[in-house]
């Protein structure tokens, strides 16, 4: 498998869900990181290449949620919340004024995601951000379909209560 | 889950392509009588529009490929160092464990004997300190149970025996100064020949 070329199409989306789990840029990338090298070091595994996307995702999540088990059982504080993950999400843009705008979206998003249970994180952002179809989302996550049906409804439900201002 | 909120949940995976065809005439005609619902629809709506327009995937440093290809080829490194040295040692247990197997079955007959039977038409004389008659017959049948092939030859050669000196008479072979032949050549029924040592 070409690995640089996978990381080329693949590590955008991957990161973006990093982000939304890890809250901070560099455990974001350490945890992309961690990700390719895990898929690098299993690649021989995976039987249906052209899911390499949905597979890498699903590697991304059960490597966070796995660290942060570990982090539970050493009795670690939470990460506090920086704005270094709502930064990195924020696109680049010419005009000022757009820049402030995607700014004020982007970061209150990242906000709000932040303080929702990793469910609804993962549910908002591969099923609203990435439009991942449904059957993708269970695979990821080894979700039922209904469950992905109402973590999303859910996810969505909070996030529009919580943002209600900017759609205004 | 309550009429409203179960219809809600559809509208969510309207927005998302996801609503079965038979659910949608139901879900639109509730839509239509529901302020409540079309509000929240209307919310939902607007959220994805606004996710669209101004959420863009993130810029990923270049940096990061650098440091995946590099931690990869470490891995693989400290994963593999022991390989070698582990297939060597595996590959050499195998050899003794095969030359003790092999020795082990070479000196072991494969079947176990039977005890000589008292009505062989075989009457075997032997010179003093050498073979017994029973021994003998029992080491015939050893060699005749392992190795069917052997079976044939010995039997072929044992019947040209017993044909050319007579039965069981292996006093009048001594006797006769006719050698047998290195290799003797038998005929079969089928008038095809066998060389008896050759297989």
């Amino acid at each position: 498998m070409n690995w640089e070329a996978v990381y080329r199409k693949h590590s955008p989306g991957v990161y973006q869900y990093c982000l939304s789990l890890a809250q901070q840029t560099q455990e974001a990338e350490d945890l992309l990181q961690e990700t390719f090298v895990k898929a690098m070091r299993s690649g021989e595994a995976l039987r249906q290449p052209e899911k390499v996307g949905s597979w890498l995702l699903t590697i991304a999540r059960n490597l966070f949620l796995d660290g942060r088990k570990k982090q539970e059982r050493r009795g670690a504080q939470s990460v506090e919340l920086t704005s270094t993950a709502a930064e990195a999400a924020i696109p680049q843009a010419d005009h000022p004024e757009s820049v402030l705008l995607r700014e004020d979206f982007a970061g209150a998003l990242q906000r709000v995601l932040a303080n929702l249970p990793e469910a609804y994180q993962t549910a908002f952002t591969l099923g609203v951000v990435q439009k991942l179809n449904y059957r993708d989302i269970a695979e990821i996550t080894g979700w039922s379909a209904a469950t992905v049906k109402i973590n999303i409804y859910r996810a969505r439900q909070k996030v529009a209560a919580a943002l209600g201002d900017y759609m205004r | 889950m309550n009429g409203c909120e179960e219809y809600r949940m559809k509208l969510s995976a309207l927005l998302d392509g996801e609503l079965p065809p038979e659910d949608l005439p139901d879900t639109v005609r509730h839509l239509a009588g529901c302020e409540a619902c079309m509000k929240q629809f209307q919310a939902f709506q607007a959220l994805q529009q606004r996710v669209n327009q101004e959420v863009a995937a993130p810029a990923v440093p270049n940096r990061l490929w650098t440091a995946i290809k590099r931690e990869s080829s470490a891995a693989q490194a400290a994963i593999h160092p022991y390989r070698p040295l582990a297939g060597r040692i595996l590959r050499l247990a195998a050899v003794i464990v095969i030359c003790f197997g092999l020795g082990y079955m070479l000196s072991k007959p494969v079947f176990r004997l039977q005890k000589a039977d008292p009505q062989t038409p075989i009457v075997l004389a032997s010179s003093p300190g050498s073979m017994t008659d029973e021994r003998f017959l029992e080491v015939t049948r050893e060699l005749l149970t392992a190795d069917p092939a052997y079976h044939r030859k010995m039997y072929l050669i044992l019947s040209l025996l017993m044909d050319r000196y007579g039965e069981g008479n292996l006093q009048s072979l001594r006797e006769s100064q006719t050698p047998v032949p290195a290799t003797p050549v038998m005929e079969t029924t089928n008038g095809g020949k066998i060389e008896a040592y050759k297989y």
